[in-house]
């Protein structure tokens, strides 16, 4: 028998591998205790209460989703990490929830246009650093050779020119960080409004039913 | 009877069972199942967001070999009932005034 309920939380716990440890610790304690109180004797009879392992995953994700989403706005207080960490779970959300397929193709679309704009915005400014930094050390190598010449004078002017390239190109690079921490939370927060949107009218409210006398 | 019932109420229900005795997680289930139909896994982030919100909260009980988790309520937890209970007075009282006139 407790092999049985074993095998079911070891099968559960493997697929809710993307919950915070503590969160997925939580919600393993509580449905091993809820199967060893409630007397299961057969998976089956696991099964028909909670769903399969894969199932009540899916639940578990979908409101875990829901509840960040409804977390107040914590932009800025959190890491770019925390944030993407954010963002994923509550993509993985969306897609655990059971909603209708439209809605699936139409959030799909966006995250995709999202993705896509943001990184042509990150790539196009990595580019410019790399010019900067990368053109600025080919010129102060080549300068070194004219420095010694007739031409020092031009080889000069070019050693200031490529100094002048890596530092800007530094200063950018520190800005990009900047900005893509910030897109990152603009986006985490984004991500929270459509999770409220989605999660918790299509899951939270519906499903309560009054049961026959 | 099948009727939709806002999550709410379903908190109502947690917080007023929770009141009577403090219950670990299994009979909790049961109790609120007594009166709802709703599926075992509906329990779980509702006494989460209920502990979140610091409604509620829990302490372990050894019990064969293992712990227990049990369920207690709060003072701002009993203040929120009493909130929900309002409510659904005011509510079920319109409705019940609205049904008895049609009969």
């Amino acid at each position: 028998m407790s092999k049985i309920i074993d095998s079911y939380i070891k099968e559960l716990n493997r697929n809710l591998l993307n919950l915070p440890d503590s969160d997925r610790q939580d919600v393993i304690d509580y449905y091993h205790e809820f199967l060893l109180d409630g007397d299961f004797q057969t998976e089956a009879a696991i099964v028909e209460d909670l769903g399969t392992p894969k199932i009540l995953a899916r639940k578990i994700l979908a409101d875990y989703a829901a509840s960040i989403s409804s977390q107040p706005d914590t932009k800025g207080q959190q890491s770019s990490g925390a944030n993407l960490k954010t963002i994923w779970l509550i993509i993985l959300g969306i897609f655990a929830a059971p909603i209708g397929i439209p809605l699936v193709v139409v959030i799909v679309a966006l995250m995709i246009a999202i993705m896509i704009a943001f990184c042509i915005v990150v790539i196009g400014f990595a580019a410019v650093v790399a010019a900067l930094i990368i053109g600025g050390f080919f010129i102060l190598c080549k300068t070194f050779g004219l420095l010694w010449s007739a031409q020092w004078a031009t080889g000069l002017f070019y050693l200031g020119s490529s100094l002048v390239a890596i530092v800007l190109g530094m200063i950018l690079f520190t800005l990009i960080i900047k900005l893509i921490g910030f897109l990152v939370a603009e986006c985490a927060t984004f991500f929270r409004h459509i999770g409220r949107k989605v999660l918790k009218k299509h899951y939270f409210k519906t499903k309560v039913t009054a049961k026959e006398e | 009877m099948q009727m939709q019932i806002q999550s709410r109420f379903l908190d109502g229900a947690v917080l007023a069972l929770i009141k009577e005795n403090d219950l670990y997680g299994y009979a909790l289930t049961q109790e609120v199942k007594s009166i709802f139909a709703i599926s075992d896994s509906t329990v779980y982030p509702v006494l989460k967001r209920l502990r979140k919100e610091k409604l509620v909260v829990t302490y372990d009980e050894p019990f064969q070999g293992r712990n227990r988790r049990y369920y207690q309520i709060t003072a701002s937890g009993s203040a929120e009932l009493q909130v929900i209970e309002q409510e659904w007075w005011t509510f079920s009282a319109k409705l019940n005034k609205l049904m008895g006139e049609r009969k």
